[in-house]
């Protein structure tokens, strides 16, 4: 193996390790039960392997910033679609949960049951 | 030269031109993708919020072991995809066919689980409708969002297959010469994205209601 190959290897490999331990941690918070607490740890370890991926296999880290532009620009419309739905879909189950008889926002997502 | 001119397309004078405008395409095209996949999150994330309960039953029955080794296949064939990608850059030719090959291998890989989990979720009666197996109605919504969404991602997957495959294949017979090809880098950039879709995706899918 010359040393470029070993050196492509190395990175790489070292990205791919921590991938797999990361993925072997979320599986073991999974079965902990801490109630609320265990979709948080598992969307902050997804998050933590999305940046690996991005920045060191996707190279965003030493992308030119046009490039950086274009990937902050999805993440940020994207913020803004979940945010400005959240804000609705959150409160009205809040007022729901307030006054029962009322029959107000989106039937649809109300409780199913 | 020769070879160069293959690789350089119209309108482009310059190499370094092209490789700048397709990686910036790709990445606007990867940026319109995250919203695509993130309106369905959304989705998911509304429901899950109006029935916290009820998804946790539901996604409990979720085969978390074929999702688990599924995540670390996917993520093994990032690894491949980016080795590929660089050794295309330092014109390391064999490599790069190797790997290309062994993403795709990997790749399918995945589908092949997919389609083992998938036939033991309709075993199990999980495809939504009037056999549905489990009680609480919105347990159906989640099992419809399991399916379009994992649906959705082996779609994009099988094209991020046919991609790879042409390259490997291609490169191994010399019709496309992978040095400084900004079609590897911009195959191996989608490649990443349905790996990051599906990292996202797995806990929301598979480590519900395993404490």
């Amino acid at each position: 193996m010359s040393a470029q190959t070993y050196a492509i290897w190395r990175k790489n490999g070292l990205v791919w390790l921590a991938l797999l331990v990361l993925l072997g941690l979320t599986f073991g918070a999974a079965h902990i039960p801490l109630g609320g607490l265990n979709v948080v740890i598992g969307l902050a370890i997804a998050g933590i392997k999305v940046a690996l991926v991005v920045v060191i296999f996707m190279g965003l880290g030493h992308s030119p910033s046009l490039i950086r532009l274009a990937a902050a620009a999805g993440v940020f419309w994207l913020t803004i679609l979940f945010v400005l739905t959240l804000t609705d879909v959150v409160t009205s189950r809040q007022f729901q949960n307030a006054h029962p008889q009322t029959k107000g926002g989106e039937q649809s997502l109300s409780r199913n049951r | 030269m020769i070879a160069r001119a293959k690789v350089l397309q119209p309108p482009w004078k310059e190499l370094s031109r092209q490789r700048e405008g397709a990686t910036f395409g790709i990445w606007i095209f990867l940026a319109s993708e995250l919203l695509f996949f993130g309106s369905l999150l959304l989705l998911y994330t509304a429901y899950r919020v109006a029935n916290p309960d009820v998804f946790i039953t539901a996604g409990r029955e979720t085969d978390l072991w074929y999702g688990t080794v599924n995540t670390a296949v996917l993520m093994t064939s990032s690894l491949t995809m980016a080795v590929a990608a660089q050794a295309a850059e330092a014109d390391m030719r064999h490599l790069t066919i190797w790997c290309l090959g062994a993403t795709v291998v990997l790749g399918l890989m995945f589908l092949v689980f997919k389609g083992f989990e998938y036939a033991e979720d309709i075993e199990k009666n999980l495809v939504p409708g009037a056999n549905f197996a489990l009680k609480e109605p919105a347990t159906q919504i989640f099992f419809a969002l399991y399916w379009i969404m994992t649906g959705i991602h082996a779609i994009h997957l099988s094209i991020g297959l046919g991609l790879v495959g042409r390259l490997a294949v291609f490169g191994a017979l010399r019709g496309v010469q992978l040095r400084e090809n900004p079609q590897v880098e911009v195959t191996a950039l989608y490649w990443h994205l349905v790996d990051v879709i599906w990292i996202i995706l797995y806990p929301l899918i598979y480590l519900m209601g395993r404490s």
